[in-house]
């Protein structure tokens, strides 16, 4: 592993120890500068992304149908700083692993691993709480800026055996993505809603932008459980890299489950339906989808 | 149709089904897609002339004004064979509207431009094993008005499929329908180089030499070809090729040659002024698809295999073969090329051609 992939986490390590131990942090040097300081290291987003029915979202996910997808992501502020509005420096990882199976049931999916994705980002999320309460009583609105890069593997022999040829599969890269995000309360419904942009960077990526749509509605009304629906669309507009031109990629995809609300977050086990195009080195494969599976999705929800 | 239960109990069953669906997952495949590089302008059947019943994968070669199709053998309408028969073909729209024909002699007869001498011809009546020798053409190249030909000498039978390949042989056609003067060794043989010793899948001529890539299978679903080259006028005598090697350049020795492709495809290699880069062109026997694999000179490796198209899908017991570059055919410089490639069945080959323009120069 590189300076480059671990710098961010050093980062968010130190951070948190340091508020651990009380000690001065950027948030206590801010606070002194007359900012005040919120959640020194935690909650990335004042409206998490961790309930989206995308696959991307930050959590510990395992779907056990129609094929094993296994997910270790998270998406951690570095410190808050508060005003008219909070400021939230963080960083995002991901890893996923998927298996290439027919598909099927597979209760604990350890051995048929092989499309891998992995991606990190630099973020800042700006809620805009004056904006968002001037709106409504229950509102929020938050902004995120993110610089991301993922890339795409798959696991090949082990013992020096030859290797599948994926060198045409589209690279998804570096992008800048900007999203915005709502979440509204109405008596026990809560719903959130955000559109996001990815700006893919010339040659850095086989594709040019890719808009998004995520909508979250859950009901809120029992204390330790929470039946819930999520939907997330996205569009991949495919662009000119090297020698290929890249065809566009979609994706549509629903959850519908339950959410057990906890200290970290929620556990979800969710029914999942889905229409497009696969992710990393599968994604010339389009397909329809049902099946399940579980994730512990971070991050408090918005208050009302 | 009634049910086997009572309404209620339907009603559970189908809850039942569809949370077992649910539990059990299930995904249905919407289709693939793939990156371009430009487009499939065309895909045509290349008609077979009058007299014509069957035909199998023939070896092309690229003359300037035209592209010689030789077959290892036709059958024609009346039951005969016709072995190494040829096909001329002017031009890719030429071969798609039905305007080839068979080369002919002067009594309107198939040309036969390569075939088993005497001896051979009574070897083969001679053999009790229901096996025959044959000259199957595999490649070849033009130069100053005249081609070159390898061709494979091959056991054939008993049973349909058995083939043994014993040897590459090498023979001059000094005009288009005369007959290939097959290249003989001192020891009188016509097999130059022995097995898979230097089994040429394809040629051209790059400033007056002739650069050849040499596949062989050494093992099921394994492909590998190296490349040499010769002067045209000494291509007969296997002491004057050089075989490339990757430490040292060219050398004399056959088994120094380094392995510069690793497929098991259809091979056509050339040079192509458009991208102003040596190009293969690899046809997969087994989906069908026409990519493109691309280098700057031949000591510097092949890049990344870039997609073209995907030729008509051979079925699951066939295979496609005898994918070439028509490069006489080729258009706007180099932009649009055309592909030949046999598909169907055995005994009922179609030949296609099908034509590619690309999106841009390739780098």
């Amino acid at each position: 592993m590189t300076l480059r992939h671990t710098l961010p986490a050093v980062l968010a390590f130190a951070s948190m120890a340091s508020a651990v131990r009380g000690d001065s942090s950027p948030a206590a040097e801010a606070s002194a500068a007359g900012v005040t300081s919120g959640n020194e290291f935690g909650a990335a987003r004042a409206i998490p992304s961790s309930r989206s029915a995308s696959r991307d979202a930050p959590g510990f996910g395992l779907t056990m149908a129609p094929r094993g997808v296994r997910t270790a992501a998270g998406e951690f502020g570095f410190v808050a700083f508060q005003g008219g509005l909070t400021v939230r420096p963080g960083f995002y990882g991901f890893l996923e692993l998927e298996g290439d199976e027919e598909p099927g049931f597979t209760l604990w999916p350890s051995q048929q691993i092989h499309f891998w994705r992995g991606a990190y980002a630099l973020q800042v999320a700006v809620a805009l709480e004056e904006l968002g309460h001037r709106l409504c009583r229950r509102c929020a609105l938050e902004a995120t800026l993110r610089f991301r890069h993922e890339s795409e593997h798959y696991t090949g022999a082990n013992n020096g055996g030859a290797g599948i040829d994926y060198s045409d599969r589209p690279i998804f890269g570096d992008a800048i993505v900007v999203d915005a995000a709502a979440a509204f309360r109405s008596g026990d419904w809560l719903f959130l809603t955000r559109v996001t942009n990815d700006f893919f960077l010339p040659d850095r990526s086989s594709y040019g932008v890719g808009p998004g749509l995520d909508l979250h509605l859950r009901y809120t009304a029992w204390r330790k459980v929470h039946p819930f629906v999520s939907g997330y669309a996205e569009y991949l507009f495919g662009t000119r890299r090297g020698n290929l031109d890249y065809p566009d990629a979609y994706l549509v995809r629903g959850l519908l489950g339950i959410a057990v609300p906890n200290v970290l977050g929620d556990l979800m086990v969710f029914a999942s339906g889905d229409v497009g195009h696969r992710k990393g080195l599968a994604a010339y494969t389009k397909e329809a989808t049902l099946g399940f599976g579980v994730r512990l999705a971070f991050g408090p929800m918005p208050e009302g | 149709m009634q049910g086997d239960g009572p309404p209620r109990q339907r009603k559970g069953a189908r809850y039942w089904h569809l949370g077992l669906l649910l539990f059990e997952g299930c995904a249905r495949s919407l289709g693939t897609e793939s990156p371009s590089t430009g487009a499939l302008l065309r895909d045509c059947v290349v008609s077979m002339p009058a007299g014509v019943a069957a035909w199998t994968a023939p070896a092309t070669i690229s003359y300037p004004d035209g592209a010689l199709w030789i077959f290892e053998s036709a059958r024609l309408g009346d039951g005969s064979t016709a072995p190494g028969a040829a096909l001329w073909l002017t031009s890719a729209d030429a071969a798609c509207a039905g305007l080839a024909d068979l080369v002919r002699k002067p009594d309107g007869s198939p040309a036969v431009l390569l075939t088993l001498d005497a001896a051979e011809q009574s070897a083969n009546a001679a053999r009790t094993d229901g096996r025959r020798l044959a000259l199957a053409p595999k490649a070849g190249f033009t130069d100053a008005g005249r081609a070159y030909l390898y061709y494979d000498h091959v056991l054939v039978g008993p049973a349909p499929f058995d083939l043994q390949l014993l040897g590459t042989g090498f023979c001059v056609l000094e005009t288009r329908d005369g007959t290939c003067a097959r290249a003989v060794t001192d020891s009188g043989s016509t097999i130059l180089w022995l097995g898979d010793e230097l089994p040429v899948r394809s040629g051209f001529v790059d400033a007056g030499t002739a650069y050849l890539l040499a596949c062989r299978q050494p093992s099921s679903l394994v492909g590998s070809c190296t490349l040499a080259r010769v002067a045209p006028g000494s291509a007969g005598i296997p002491a004057a090729y050089e075989y490339f090697d990757a430490f040292h350049g060219w050398v004399a020795y056959r088994t120094q040659a380094t392995q510069v492709l690793a497929e098991l495809a259809g091979v056509s290699l050339s040079f192509n002024p458009f991208h102003g880069r040596y190009t293969v062109v690899l046809t997969d026997p087994f989906e069908g698809k026409v990519s493109l694999r691309l280098t700057t000179a031949f000591n510097q490796p092949f890049g990344d295999r870039l997609p073209l198209f995907t030729a008509v899908a051979p079925a699951a017991d066939e295979l496609l073969d005898g994918g070439a570059e028509q490069t006489s055919f080729r258009g706007e410089g180099g932009r649009v090329i055309h592909v030949a490639y046999a598909a169907g069945s055995s005994v009922a080959r179609e030949l296609h051609l099908a034509s590619f323009r690309f999106d841009e120069v390739l780098q």
